[in-house]
């Protein structure tokens, strides 16, 4: 009778463990890998197929398709420079200057990756389309409201911003010297 | 009480072990996984256009101004040989397995020409066509993956909203079982 209660016990402690540790590891986002340059995170192993099994596992959960190393690179950012999290209540300044890249997008979506459905047709912009000023930099607005400028609007609820670079030399020397653009938030109603 | 601590000790390493055997069939068992959810877009060696955008659309995060195909193939009987005319902009392909694995990918600048002739063969399939070289793959890109079944996902940049339909077009021209 002892001997069981006692097997029962350890039962309970390994799936209690095992299936507690393995759920916590993977509905956080991938546990290994990422490299933040400012607000911005990245996993530069997304594309390539020795990706750890802690990643493969959250990728397979959420549905996605990473771009490939011969693609891009993909990051991500949900909060802003001052570290509070992104929320469409508020109007924030996306400023600064793009990594090299032969093309890329920056679209708002809510934190599933979902774009914002807005009457503009809007869901982010690319690379050839954005206003620029003289040195090349930019500053886009997000926002629900309509501003002017290169005007990003925003939906209801926490943002996330995902910025890809498509055919970039960053999958190749890695992101450490990257220079993203700033996120500042300029006012919340 | 010391016999406790033993089981409390077997059932923590039991638990180690259980993690690990979660964290490695995760990929195998998802339900919602990109290869899984492409099956309710129609039948496989097809190329599918995927949707972007939307609550209907199969795999999460993809670009919204970008537009994608996706075909299912599996490499059991025939290696993959794969045909699109393609943009004159940016496009890029990606090879996934059956697990969502990225093992191959490349985009329009790297393969060096505006259309996509791409040939996807498992190790011994690859001897095969070496020894039976076919003219209809002299001009393609012959990739070896050790891989049973994946997908392939095409995506091409549309710039501009007025030049969606040429691209989908293009797309909808994509060939995954080309001869």
């Amino acid at each position: 009778m002892r001997l069981l209660a006692h097997l029962l016990v350890a039962i309970v402690v390994a799936l209690a463990t095992g299936l507690g540790t393995a759920w916590w590891m993977l509905s956080a986002g991938p546990p290994f890998g990422a490299v933040h340059r400012g607000v911005w995170v990245t996993w530069p192993e997304a594309g390539r197929a020795d990706a750890d099994p802690y990643f493969r596992a959250v990728e397979a959960r959420r549905g996605v398709a990473p771009l490939g190393s011969g693609e891009g690179l993909t990051f991500l950012a949900t909060r802003d420079d001052g570290g509070a999290a992104l929320d469409a209540a508020c109007t924030y300044r996306v400023e600064g200057t793009m990594p090299p890249a032969r093309l890329w997008t920056l679209t708002a979506s809510d934190t599933d990756g979902r774009s914002f459905d807005n009457p503009a047709g809007r869901f982010g912009f690319h690379s050839r389309e954005i206003l620029r000023r003289e040195d090349g930099s930019f500053a886009i607005a997000l926002s629900r409201s309509v501003q002017p400028g290169n005007w990003l609007p925003a939906g209801r609820g926490p943002i996330l911003l995902t910025l890809r670079l498509y055919d970039t030399p960053l999958t190749e020397s890695g992101v450490e010297d990257a220079t993203l653009p700033a996120v500042v938030r300029v006012a919340c109603s | 009480m010391k016999r406790l601590a033993l089981y409390l000790l077997g059932g923590l390493l039991l638990g180690g072990i259980i993690h690990i055997a979660v964290v490695l069939l995760v990929p195998r068992f998802a339900t919602r996984d990109a290869y899984g959810a492409l099956a309710g877009l129609g039948p496989d060696d097809v190329f599918h256009a995927v949707p972007a955008k939307g609550t209907g659309a199969p795999i999460a995060g993809l670009d919204p101004r970008m537009a994608y195909a996706a075909c299912r193939f599996s490499l059991a009987e025939r290696p993959l040989h794969l045909r699109a005319p393609m943009t004159g902009d940016f496009w890029s392909a990606a090879v996934f397995d059956d697990r969502g694995n990225n093992l191959y990918s490349l985009n329009d600048r790297t393969a060096g020409r505006r259309d996509l002739d791409l040939v996807v063969a498992t190790p011994l399939q690859l001897i095969r066509l070496r020894e039976n070289p076919q003219p209809a793959l002299d001009n393609a890109i012959v990739v070896e993956l050790p891989m049973s079944a994946g997908f392939i996902l095409l995506r091409a940049f549309v710039g501009d909203p007025t030049l969606e339909p040429a691209t989908r077009k293009a797309l909808s021209e994509a060939d995954c079982t080309a001869g």
